[in-house]
């Protein structure tokens, strides 16, 4: 359950802050929404993964999608690939990576001020 | 622990963020370039139209309407001349802000500050060249101007009010990808503008090129082979012109001894084959009864267009044409009672001088027995990543130095000064403001008295029913072949005497053959009194433009398009039939056969689908190479003998001595030479059938490409379906071609059509950014409508108002 409601609160902060400021603000909101809601490594490292990863390649899909394709086949080609689909895939993983590295910092950042409750009850 | 453990995953989202915010080599920055928010992504806009509908826009005195037309060309309908140039600087920026600052930054010199040093060569040319050195003149001289000033300054104002507008994500897709930001435009880079195109149409000269030619082949072969005149030209004015006033003579100094030193080593000339057509006929030939105009400038094919196509309207002006992104008003155009449009009037406007210093000081040089103070000027070029580099001009009366030991020097290492009508102040944009108003001859006359450089054929169509050329330009006074070589840097009577007078440039009006061209040949006959000299002038466009003329009558704005469009191969009609009478059609090979077929039954029509052209193409440059070949592979590269001449020595004298090929053992004759250029033409053309996978024919063999300015491929478009070629009127070779095509008919209401290879739009992301190369390449054409009331325009797609910021 935290996972769902840290992933989507990673996605709607990250949409609307990416309205606004720079690319990497959407880092900031992940570290943020880990360091709020803890979990487990794993766990917070996949919802910024999926959270980010899923905004960006679905942003990115529709722009792709709506324009036939215009320019991501453009800057496809630029990059030496063959269409522009790879873009919204790069554009994803890209995300996706950044995702779960800054909700897992955010995570660890709070684990230094809290202590891990879940290790003293079951080990 | 929990440190490390919060340490590791922070480090490594930081270093992704920050090496993702850079650009790594010819790698954007991936995290700001790929963001779908603001990122690439935010230029994808195919059909969508994303500007803004009502912009607050500082400085406007009264809102401006817009109004855009389906090939999303710009209606402006401003209420003064003030708001109107405003916003023609707003749209142009708009639509074409990455390209404005590109082509202002190489003629300035400065690309290096985009690309790093590999741009250091260039750049350095171009302030060497002077085309900075000029726009700075050329800017004091408009910013002085009273009509001029004020409009430049507001279009200036225009164009920084939307760079104002910008963030991140609303700038132009190569400069996301080439990692940089606009700066503020100025009323220099307007200048650096003009400049460009003066240095792309008359920055080329063959001094150099010539003087070792000279010292190669001695004047009386050099003279045989590079003539100043052929026999039976076909002048831009028409034989049948008296030269009716008395013309300023300038003395031919007695001795003259060409210094036989040359720069060796130049930098990049602009393509020779810039050049253009324009025709305009008189009513006695045309269905209406009113003139017709009809230009089509030939150019490098870039993306984005050099042209970008406007309407303009304000109580004192109502034109409609194509534009240069960075310049005011409309360059080739009509309004309501005139259309004009413009060829390069090809002649030689750059002299270089050889200059002797007294020391390595370089604070003196020699000049009529005394010793003159040079100007030193330090250049700073700021290169991205590197260090900034200094570059060290001097100043010599005539002009830069432009070659010297510490600039291509060569082998011979000194010191060349460039003289250039384009270093001259000049006003350029005051022709065009007053052309773009003019009403009647008169008006034509008088705007063109205040333009220099670079000389253009002004042809010219009234509602009136007159028709008008004009070779018109700032031309140097010189004796004969003054110029033509290097000359001595040292002596007065070396320099240019003075300027022909503006009203002996020549003209024609109304004359009785009923229509006037010009296509970039020789522009008068022999009895013109002034001296006058290129190194290039055409041969083949101008007669068949000039037959088919003489030939039409009741002429409509069809004819003028099927000519726009004209494949027809002059040159190949004169010298294929002779080539193929001479072959030996015994022994044949299969391919050889073929192409023999091919050539036999042509029509002379380099059409898109005709095999026969990609032989004859082969064929030519073989045969052309074989010929000159102690032209080729010299130490330094030399221009070759002229068209007709190298035909006249094919059909009329073989014993030539140049027919000899230096290679063989053997002394080959004419036919030897033909039959030579036979067989290798059929081999490269069976090597490039089985090197590409297409069909065999003329447009996949020539493979026509607009080009992206920054050369990207995936931003240009490649193997038009288009025929044409060098010589012919379709005047579209592999990269260069019609950058705009217009007809004007002058009838009432005037009628109008244009089109060009490109798109109004800048952005490789928009439906608009290449949308009439189709167009363009089928011969198809836009109706392009100046309608005084805006409420009479048709298919508009979107509408913009600019409104003055509330105070």
């Amino acid at each position: 359950m935290k996972f769902i409601i840290r992933t989507i609160i990673i996605i709607i902060a990250s949409h609307f802050s990416l309205l606004y400021f720079p690319w990497w603000s959407m880092a900031i909101c992940a570290f943020f929404a880990g360091a709020i809601i803890s979990g487990k490594n794993l766990n917070t490292f996949f919802s910024g993964f999926i959270g980010l990863g899923m905004l960006w390649l679905i942003q990115a899909f529709i722009i792709h999608n709506d324009s036939n394709g215009i320019l991501s086949d453009k800057i496809a080609e630029l990059f030496g690939l063959s269409d522009g689909i790879f873009m919204v895939i790069i554009a994803g993983l890209l995300a996706a990576i950044i995702g779960g590295f800054s909700t897992l910092s955010g995570f660890r950042f709070r684990r230094l001020f809290s202590r891990d409750k879940t290790r003293g009850l079951y080990r | 622990m929990n440190f490390i453990k919060f340490l590791f995953p922070f480090l490594i989202s930081l270093a992704l963020i920050v090496g993702l915010d850079q650009k790594w080599g010819q790698v954007p920055p991936l995290g700001k370039f790929l963001d779908p928010y603001s990122g690439f992504w935010a230029n994808s806009e195919n059909r969508d139209i994303g500007f803004e509908e009502n912009p607050y826009i500082n400085g406007l005195q009264d809102s401006v309407k817009i109004y855009y037309d389906s090939i999303l060309v710009p209606h402006i309908y401003a209420n003064n001349d003030h708001d109107l140039y405003m916003a023609q600087g707003y749209i142009t920026a708009q639509n074409r802000l990455w390209q404005m600052e590109f082509q202002t930054h190489a003629a300035g010199g400065r690309i290096s500050e985009i690309i790093g040093k590999d741009g250091l060569d260039f750049d350095r040319y171009q302030r060497r060249n002077g085309l900075l050195y000029g726009a700075e003149k050329a800017v004091k001289m408009m910013e002085e101007d009273p009509t001029i000033g004020p409009i430049l300054e507001a279009y200036t104002e225009g164009v920084n009010e939307y760079i104002a507008s910008l963030s991140y994500q609303d700038l132009p897709i190569e400069y996301k990808l080439l990692d940089y930001k606009p700066e503020k435009w100025t009323t220099l880079k307007s200048g650096l503008l003009l400049k460009y195109m003066a240095n792309d149409l008359a920055g080329g000269d063959s001094d150099a090129e010539n003087t070792q030619l000279l010292k190669m082949l001695g004047k009386e072969r050099f003279d045989f082979l590079f003539p100043d005149r052929y026999e039976n030209v076909d002048p831009v004015i028409p034989k049948s012109r008296e030269w009716d006033f008395e013309a300023e003579t300038v003395e031919r100094p007695d001795s003259i001894e060409f210094p036989l030193v040359f720069p060796d080593n130049k930098a990049p000339q602009p393509d020779p084959q810039n050049g253009s057509n324009n025709w305009t006929v008189h009513g006695s030939k045309t269905s209406t009864g009113k003139p017709i105009l009809a230009n089509d400038p030939h150019l490098a094919l870039n993306l984005p267009s050099i042209w970008y196509v406007m309407h303009l309207n304000s109580p004192s002006v109502n034109v409609f044409g194509a534009t240069l992104p960075g310049a005011l008003g409309v360059i080739i155009g009509f309004n309501d009672y005139v259309s004009w449009g413009v060829t390069n009037a090809t002649r030689d406007v750059r002299d270089w001088y050889h200059i002797t210093f007294k020391d390595k000081e370089k604070k003196e040089y020699f000049y009529n027995g005394k010793w003159l103070k040079t100007q030193k000027i330090i250049q700073e070029f700021k290169i991205r990543g590197d260090e900034n580099f200094y570059d060290t001009i001097y100043y010599t009366h005539h002009g830069p130095i432009v070659y010297d030991e510490d600039f291509r020097p060569g082998n011979s290492k000194t010191n060349f000064a460039l003289r250039w009508t384009a270093h001259d102040p000049s006003n350029e944009q005051l022709t065009f403001h007053l052309l773009n108003r003019a009403k009647n001859y008169n008006d034509y006359e008088k705007a063109l008295t205040y333009y220099d450089c670079p000389a253009q054929n002004f042809a010219y169509a009234d509602v009136h029913g007159d028709i008008a050329l004009w070779v018109n330009g700032k031309f140097p006074l010189r004796w004969e072949e003054q110029g033509k070589f290097i000359m001595d840097g040292s002596r007065a009577d070396m320099d240019w005497a003075g300027f022909i007078p503006r009203e002996h440039n020549a003209y024609m009006k109304n004359p009785e053959q009923g229509y006037l061209s010009s296509a970039n040949q020789i522009p008068v006959d022999s009895t013109y009194p002034y001296y006058h000299y290129d190194r290039g002038y055409e041969h083949y466009r101008n007669r068949r433009i000039n037959k088919k003329l003489e030939t039409l009558q009741n002429i409509t704005v069809e004819d003028m398009m099927r000519l726009q469009n004209d494949n027809y191969s002059l040159l190949a009609s004169e010298i294929l039939p002779s080539i193929l009478d001479s072959l030996d059609r015994n022994n044949m090979t299969e391919p050889e056969k073929t192409a023999f077929a091919a050539l036999s039954n042509w029509n002379f029509m380099a059409d898109q689908d005709a095999v026969a052209p990609t032989y004859f193409e082969i064929l030519w440059d073989d045969l052309y190479r074989n010929l000159w070949d102690e032209f080729y592979g010299l130490e330094n590269a030399v221009r070759r003998p002229e068209l007709p001449i190298t035909i006249e020595i094919l059909k009329g004298n073989p014993d030539e001595k140049f027919i000899d090929n230096q290679k063989t053992d053997t002394k080959e004759s004419i036919t030897d030479l033909y039959q030579m250029s036979f067989k290798s033409a059929v081999d490269s053309i069976e090597n490039w059938k089985s090197a590409n996978q297409k069909e065999l024919n003329w447009s996949n063999f020539k493979n026509t490409t607009v080009q992206h300015l920054a050369r990207l491929s995936a931003f240009s478009t490649e193997n038009i379906r288009i025929g044409g070629n060098r010589h012919i009127i379709n005047a579209t070779s592999g990269r260069h071609g019609p950058s705009w095509r217009m007809i004007v008919s002058m009838e009432q209401p005037i009628k109008a059509y244009g089109v060009y290879p490109g798109g109004q739009s800048g952005n490789p992301g928009s439906y608009y950014y290449d949308n009439l190369i189709e167009s363009w390449s089928n011969g198809e054409y836009y109706e392009l409508e100046n309608k005084s009331n805006a409420s009479d325009l048709n298919n508009i797609i979107f509408t913009q108002t600019l409104t003055p910021e509330a105070k």
